[in-house]
């Protein structure tokens, strides 16, 4: 199938949604204007995104392991990406006889999302896979010595395998916790050298060891809209309209920029995608924003690896069984919607939804329909609808606020 | 979404559990586990596929098998042909002339029945899609242990075999097959795998009465 693209419509809706919620520092404003229109956001937290989150605020992190080493599903909201590493043993390099290899390979099957066809390199998958590779085996964060067994002989070949499920924007960012996560969750069998002859170890044999990892790198995504509006974490949409042009007049400037980052705040990669930057401000910014972000995103790493290793020893069983729940029986009742409205609570929701009903009943008998969504439907329109009407609200209180002083 | 783990435990069918919707951007998808197996399946279509593999007269139907680390090897073509016999049988293909319909299979967890699994899960996710079908289909698998008796499940067993029927004449639609065993132990483990694909079929009506008041 070919790729889906955004209408003009769409595009401008994002951009206008993105574009007002900023208080622009070009504008000439008084200290105290913007004083009062930052007490609005803080009180009112009106400047929203589409989905409901802040500019700086990402998606749900979920990590998974499953029963094998090295294996795991991240989710980045509804992005969720696959990993999984294996070994195997191999000749080293001419140049680098004495270190390991460590390959990434990324897949993008139609299940991602059906544009893409299967066993098909797009231009997706290689700036992905090469993206990896500069986040993780130009930073030489793996100790790629350490998986030498015989010099000029024999090394470990570390081979992650990614494959993207579920593609919901901001891939970079799940691919790479995804493979940062697998990487440091991998053991390797053991081996032990007699002479010429080399023993691999089974897993019931010997322990087998860890991965060394000297720091944590992890690639954090920004979307830049207009040259000075940052978002983090951007969704498909989000990341589709800032890459591409819009009508003529509309600021075009804007793009994905992809920071490298370790859990030591020092840079291993830095990618911009997209219109030239007129400024170098909104680098430092984000930079600022990614050193924070990394830390977080590292130590959840590391929290989950650690609490995965203590139940492994405890002999529970860990399998990919365990990410089957019931939260996407409704779409509604989904922690990240794509649309979301800030009065918006799934029990209100129910409650309406029951009246609704009942309603309706009294006029005509609905039919038996495959997905009871369309009175679901109909009442988010209503609540959009009177969530527009807030806005207006909020925005007019804004204006008292700020021209009434000034 | 446990199935009645119970009913399943006296039939000696693993425990089953199973979302629907699990990929957002698929049309349909569904995860499914049997025990420690686990499998993902998403179905996208119909939609327009190149003209070289269009068919006038039903959908093209496309299966991709995706192991879980690696590269694709025969024994995943195999399983893309089974699955794709049985896929093609059970979907109402005419209705949906010159269009494909893609059928992409993740393996998440190994242990063993992962092609029966599969096929179940490819099933689940064809309801959750909305795709026309004939009829579902269940696949359940039975083992012969040393003394020659079937036993349902048969993990461990050498040899296994694997029979899918179909949900209204419970007539066989496919059947694999690993190992030797006799004419008459085979027929004893058709019998009992028509008997235990009530189960599968009734699991398949509990997941899908959560959302849906007819499939």
């Amino acid at each position: 199938m070919r790729d889906v693209f955004l209408s003009n419509c769409e595009k401008n809706f994002i951009q206008k949604i993105v574009s007002e919620g900023h208080v622009s520092k070009n504008e000439n404003v008084y200290f105290y204007k913007v004083f009062v229109i930052y007490l609005i956001i803080f009180f009112f937290n009106i400047f929203q995104r589409l989905d409901g989150r802040n500019y700086n605020e990402s998606r749900r992190l979920d990590i998974s392991f499953g029963s094998e080493y090295g294996s795991c599903v991240v989710s980045l909201g509804e992005t969720k990406v696959l990993a999984q590493v294996s070994c195997e043993v191999t000749q080293p390099k001419q140049i680098r006889p004495n270190e390991g290899i460590l390959y990434i390979n990324v897949e993008i099957s139609p299940m991602a999302a059906p544009q893409f066809e299967a066993n098909r390199q797009t231009d997706l998958t290689v700036y992905l896979n090469r993206l990896l590779e500069k986040c993780y085996k130009d930073s030489k964060c793996i100790d790629l010595e350490s998986l030498c067994i015989v010099v000029e002989e024999k090394v470990w070949s570390l081979r992650v395998d990614i494959k993207i499920l579920n593609h919901a924007g901001n891939l970079i960012e799940c691919a790479s916790i995804a493979t940062l996560t697998s990487l440091a969750h991998f053991k390797r069998p053991d081996v032990t050298r007699s002479g010429d002859s080399v023993i691999i170890h089974t897993i019931a044999e010997k322990d087998p060891i860890p991965t060394v990892l000297y720091h944590y790198p992890v690639c954090v995504t920004f979307a830049i809209f207009g040259n000075d509006i940052l978002l983090s974490d951007p969704s498909f949409t989000e990341e589709s309209v800032c890459t591409s042009s819009t009508e003529e007049g509309i600021n075009t400037a804007g793009g994905l920029l992809v920071i490298g980052m370790n859990q030591y705040k020092e840079l291993c990669l830095l990618d911009l995608t997209g219109a030239a930057l007129y400024n170098s401000n909104i680098v430092h910014k984000a930079i600022i924003n990614a050193a924070d972000r990394s830390k977080t995103i590292v130590d959840l790493v590391k929290k989950n690896i650690v609490s995965d290793d203590t139940s492994r020893q405890k002999r529970v069983k860990i399998n990919f069984s365990d990410i089957i729940t019931e939260d996407h029986l409704l779409s509604l009742s989904q922690k990240d919607l794509s649309i979301r409205l800030k009065t918006y609570n799934v029990d209100d929701m129910r409650t309406k939804h029951e009246n609704m009903d009942e309603d309706e009943d009294i006029d005509v008998k609905p039919e038996p329909s495959k997905y009871d969504g369309n009175e679901v439907f109909f009442i988010l329109l209503l609540a959009v609808a009177r969530d527009f009407a807030r806005v207006d609200y909020y925005l007019s209180i804004l204006q008292e606020l700020c021209i009434f002083p000034g | 979404m446990g199935a009645e783990e119970k009913d399943l435990r006296d039939f000696k069918l693993q425990p089953m559990k199973c979302e629907l919707n699990f990929l957002s951007k698929s049309d349909g998808s569904a995860i499914l586990s049997q025990g420690d197996t686990v499998a993902l399946v998403s179905v996208n279509g119909p939609l327009d596929i190149k003209s070289t593999s269009q068919s006038i007269e039903k959908s093209t139907l496309e299966i991709l098998f995706c192991s879980k680390g690696g590269k694709p090897s025969v024994a995943d073509r195999y399983k893309e042909n089974v699955i794709r016999q049985t896929c093609e049988k059970a979907v109402l293909g005419c209705l949906y002339p010159r269009t494909g319909i893609t059928i992409t299979i993740q393996e998440l967890e190994d242990f063993g029945g992962f092609l029966s699994c599969a096929l179940n899960c490819a099933c689940l996710a064809l309801l959750n899609s909305g795709v026309s079908l004939r009829h579902v289909f269940a696949c359940v698998t039975c083992g012969v242990d040393e003394k020659g008796e079937v036993v349902l499940g048969g993990r461990g067993c050498d040899t296994q075999i694997s029979c899918v029927f179909d949900s209204i004449d419970k007539t066989l639609i496919t059947c694999f097959s690993e190992g030797t065993y006799s004419e008459g132990t085979y027929l004893e483990a058709v019998a009992r795998c028509r008997a235990a694909s009530e189960l599968v079929f009734a699991f398949y009506r509990d997941v899908v009465s959560k959302y849906s008041n007819a499939i």
